[in-house]
């Protein structure tokens, strides 16, 4: 086969930000009858406004059969455009796509399924909707309820499910799509430790089945564990492409330049949202002051300030530590703690999230956010947007070991003279 | 390898990939199956809703529109004439309120898998056909019940046009299909308009001879009460079953040309819509 995969050709997505309705209902009559019969460009100003804002832009690649490839790049970076693109949810707006074979885009978990109805229905319902016959799902579907571990409430409705049991159905269904090529977004963030494990270990088996994958991930521990090939998207372009050593590295190289404090002079705010401005986010150490490079001895304090120009329910901030290679070193959330009042007032506001000192071992690290209202609305997602390095600087005479791993943490070390001291305690438990 | 998908941005005109809808005919069939269970089991009365609200309808213009405005009926009991009319028009009805708003009410969907987009509304239109099949069943035990009650002296009852009723099924079916694509393909862009569907609905109503006879109606007001083809459907239905009202295959004929034009077109609009409004939600 000469022919690739997958070609991509000069792909590019067009968003239009805001300003819907801004004209007459008249004015989009005409508008929609224009572009009914005369099939003309889309936008009314052809020279395109600065409204405009370009997800993808002029991307071309070739994905040979049986290849494995990752996506990685920021959030905003155009990931999820062109997965919405090759899944075919969204058209673009200028190339094209040419791809040999049938796809099949697992964007989410357990689409279309229905709580009324049961488990075998909806995986008939789920793996219909994703593309598969009616004989592929009857042949497949022993194998589906075993691989889910549902199977004594094969036929019981799924609102009496748990949350666990649900996400384990609608992966089964989705392992076991045979379609040419595979899409899988970060549906693996869900679910505990143990399912994520085991659906990286079936994507690693359908990637060696010999059929196509792209897998888009933040995760770069799992992205280069899975695939050969990476693509490296920044700002809807295609930044390279090539060995996942070399592109991750490259990502990396690119993230890392941040530093620790990044402002933005009007204010960042995500497509669609209004209500809400990020102003700066910022990395202070122990003294004060914006810093980058901090003491295993020091304290590190995330300082985020933003703007609600609404009152805001539900204010959740998520705060991400990643280490060097993708780990996730912590997530915390201001939600841990029921105590803290979520609600917002329009205003300026300052959160701060203390990381003690003696927790992060050296090495460098990347900060990632995301803040989200009532409802799951997003009001921000910024990945890997600050970097910090921990090093080993001794303060105060103090005297710093070398030591291994992703934790310094400050341990104590006791010494018992008596013998069976520990068999004792537990005996007297 | 088979299959050949190319997406590109070059919006290919008029294509309808019906041979992909008949590829997921399955799929059509599993959504008709969960919109049916869904009705069932969320309602504490489930299937029962299906003949209340008729029923209830069917007694309200009896008392309104029969005994109050004193509306003629052609002789028939104003039960019977009223649930007639209310069956098939309900069908219409029904299929088109759960098509009005379909792409964004199904958002959820649309925005996280591709299937053929056609395949939800077409499947609202099917399962459409359960309900009507129990307000069929209620109407019919109310004629068996006029008719025993009124011996030989009851002058309607069904002919041989019902074989018919199927076709006009068909016709109200595509018709209601064809405008809630088209109302869908608004609603899409123009949240408000979601509003009117409602509306549309009760004036619908009211242009269709559902609660009067067209035999009631002067010529001027019936030529334009006829450009409405759910109006030939509905007298033709009442036609099979009560032996009243006008036959006619010429506005038959044109009912079902009206129809397949509306569907047509609904369908055209509504690929253009697809396309795009994915990026508006």
């Amino acid at each position: 086969m000469s022919e690739p995969m997958i070609h991509a050709e000069n792909l590019s997505k067009r968003y239009v930000l805001g300003a819907f309705g801004a004209a007459s209902f008249r004015d989009e009559l005409t508008d929609l009858f224009d572009r009914l019969v005369k099939r003309t460009e889309r936008s009314r100003s052809p020279g395109g406004s600065n409204r405009d804002f370009w997800a993808l832009d002029g991307v071309s690649f070739d994905i040979e059969e049986g290849d494995t490839v990752g996506l990685i790049g920021r959030n905003g970076a155009g990931k999820s455009t062109l997965l919405k693109i090759l899944s075919r949810i969204t058209m673009p707006t200028r190339g094209k796509v040419t791809m040999h074979g049938k796809v099949a885009a697992l964007l989410e978990v357990g689409t279309g399924f229905h709580p009324d109805l049961t488990g075998i229905e909806n995986v008939y319902l789920n793996g219909a909707i994703l593309g598969m016959k009616r004989w592929e799902i009857r042949s497949r579907l022993d194998s589906i309820l075993e691989f889910s571990g549902v199977g004594p409430f094969a036929d019981t409705p799924v609102k009496r499910y748990s949350s666990g049991m649900r996400v384990r159905l609608a992966f089964a269904v989705a392992a076991h799509l045979r379609q040419d090529i595979l899409i899988v977004d970060e549906v693996l963030a869900v679910g505990d430790h143990e399912f994520q494990r085991k659906c990286l270990g079936k994507m690693g088996e359908v990637a060696r089945q010999g059929r196509t994958v792209i897998f888009v991930s933040h995760n770069m521990f799992a992205v280069s564990r899975l695939c050969a090939k990476c693509m490296y998207l920044k700002d809807g372009r295609l930044m390279g492409m090539g060995e996942t050593r070399d592109i991750i590295s490259e990502y990396l190289r690119d993230s890392m330049g941040q530093s620790g404090c990044v402002q933005w002079e009007n204010g960042f705010a995500e497509p669609g949202i209004d209500d809400f401005v990020l102003l700066g986010i910022g990395l202070v150490g122990p003294s004060g002051g914006i810093d980058s490079r901090f003491s295993v001895v020091d304290t590190v304090t995330i300082r985020f300030e933003f703007e609600a120009s609404q009152p805001i329910w539900a204010f959740q901030i998520d705060v991400m530590l990643r280490s060097e290679d993708g780990v996730l070193v912590m997530r915390v959330s201001n939600n841990d703690d029921p105590s803290v009042n979520r609600f917002l007032e329009p205003g300026r506001h300052v959160y701060e999230l203390t990381i003690p000192a003696y927790r992060l071992n050296q090495g460098s690290y990347t900060i990632g956010a995301q803040a989200h209202s009532r409802n799951s609305r997003y009001l921000f997602r910024l990945d890997d947007i600050l970097s910090a390095e921990v090093e080993l600087i001794a303060r105060d005479n103090e005297h710093l070991l070398k030591s291994e791993g992703l934790l310094y943490p400050a341990v104590e070390w006791k010494r018992h003279r008596s013998e069976c001291q520990v068999i004792q305690s537990r005996d007297s438990g | 390898m088979s299959v050949k998908i190319e997406i590109d941005s070059e919006d290919r005109g008029l294509s309808l990939n019906l041979r992909e809808l008949w590829d997921y005919k399955f799929l059509v069939l599993l959504f008709v199956r969960r919109d049916f269970v869904a009705k069932y089991k969320q309602n504490v009365l489930g299937p029962l809703w299906f003949i209340i609200q008729p029923l209830l309808m069917t007694v309200v213009f009896t008392v309104v529109f029969g005994n109050i405005a004193g509306i003629s009926t052609d002789g028939i009991p104003p039960m019977l004439f009223y649930l007639s009319g209310l069956t098939i028009w309900n069908y219409f009805a029904q299929s088109f309120s759960a098509n009005s708003t379909i792409l964004v009410t199904q958002s959820a969907l649309y925005t996280k898998v591709y299937f053929p987009r056609m395949s939800l509304p077409i499947a609202n239109v099917i399962a459409g056909l359960m309900s009507f099949l129990v307000q069929m069943l209620l109407f019919l035990t109310f004629l068996a019940y006029f008719r025993l009650k009124a011996g030989d002296a009851a002058s309607y009852g069904p002919n041989w046009t019902v074989i018919g009723v199927p076709l006009y099924l068909v016709v109200a079916g595509s018709f209601s299909l064809g405008c809630g694509l088209w109302m869908s393909a608004l609603t899409a862009k123009y949240r408000d308009l979601a509003q009117l569907a409602a509306f549309f609905v009760q004036i619908g109503m009211y242009v269709t001879p559902v609660i009067y006879p067209l035999s009631g109606v002067s010529g001027t007001l019936a030529f334009w009460l006829g450009l409405n083809p759910m109006t030939s459907v509905v007298e033709a239905f009442r036609f099979a079953f009560l032996g009243q009202g006008s036959f006619s295959l010429g506005s038959l004929a044109y009912g079902t040309g009206m129809s397949l034009a509306f569907m047509l077109s609904g369908m055209f609009v509504f690929q253009k819509v697809q396309r795009s409004f994915v990026d508006s939600v």
